[in-house]
């Protein structure tokens, strides 16, 4: 008498449903990396190399017009350190921030930022753009 | 032949998925630290041997009040800093000074890993 398990498995491996779904990954993942480096509001960035590991939370941007940009909504400076304050209040002890100031800008309106920063205890990066 | 045959693809795919899931963690943002001298902090071994980089307008540099170029820039930071445990340079900006200029100098420090304390006139 034959034994036969009842319990068949199919021998057909469906592979398209985890192709789908490694695709849908793949486009994922494609779109971030291209939207990684942020494009900056009208700001010419300085030239350099160095690189930093810090992961900013938030970018702030000044233009050579002295206007404010935060995560590309603009501000003026009288509101900036509010909107700081209440954007980065969930982010802990020393959040870093990402400034992308304009190579011509006067280093004035950097400090103005700065002192902000300062106050309220944020780390800053200055942003740049590889030369070359 | 009705059998599609989708493995050589998936390959490619799965290829393709591993390289972008690497190359969105490697990728490290171009920028320099900017650290501000605070009130709280105690400067060990005593400030004046930390040397001043003074950037007037006008991309004007000047090393403790001695005016230098940008290209022998590296070799006074270096000469001066030779065999300190922790270099450190304090960069101070006049207000009219651009931001082009201030970053050409802490590009300087950045190369030779100096630490940058930054400060306004």
């Amino acid at each position: 008498m034959a034994i036969e398990s009842r319990h068949k498995t199919n021998k057909n491996f469906a592979m398209s449903g985890m192709t789908d779904i490694v695709f849908l990954l793949l486009i994922f993942f494609m779109i971030t990396s291209t939207l990684i480096v942020p494009a900056a509001q009208n700001v010419r960035l300085p030239e350099s190399n160095n690189q930093t590991q810090a992961n900013p939370v938030l970018v702030v941007s000044i233009g050579l017009d002295k206007s404010i940009f935060v995560d590309d909504q603009e501000y003026s400076l009288n509101e900036l350190e509010g909107v700081l304050r209440r954007k980065l209040a969930d982010y802990g002890e020393a959040p870093t921030v990402r400034l992308n100031a304009d190579r011509d800008l006067n280093m004035e309106e950097v400090f103005t930022f700065l002192d902000i920063a300062k106050r309220n205890r944020y780390k800053v990066i200055l942003g740049t753009r590889p030369s070359g | 032949m009705d059998n599609f045959a989708m493995s050589g693809m998936t390959d490619i795919v799965f290829l393709l998925l591993i390289f972008f899931m690497l190359t969105s963690t490697l990728i490290a943002p171009n920028a320099l630290k900017m650290l501000l001298p605070s009130r709280g902090q105690v400067t060990i071994q005593g400030e004046s041997r930390i040397p001043t980089v003074t950037i007037h307008s006008g991309s004007r540099v000047a090393v403790d009040g001695r005016t230098v170029s940008m290209e022998d820039l590296g070799m006074v930071l270096e000469s001066r800093l030779q065999g300190l445990p922790d270099p450190t340079i304090k960069v101070v900006t006049s207000p009219t000074v651009s931001v082009g200029d201030a970053v050409t100098v802490m590009n300087v420090a950045a190369e030779r890993n100096y630490t940058v304390v930054l400060k306004q006139l």
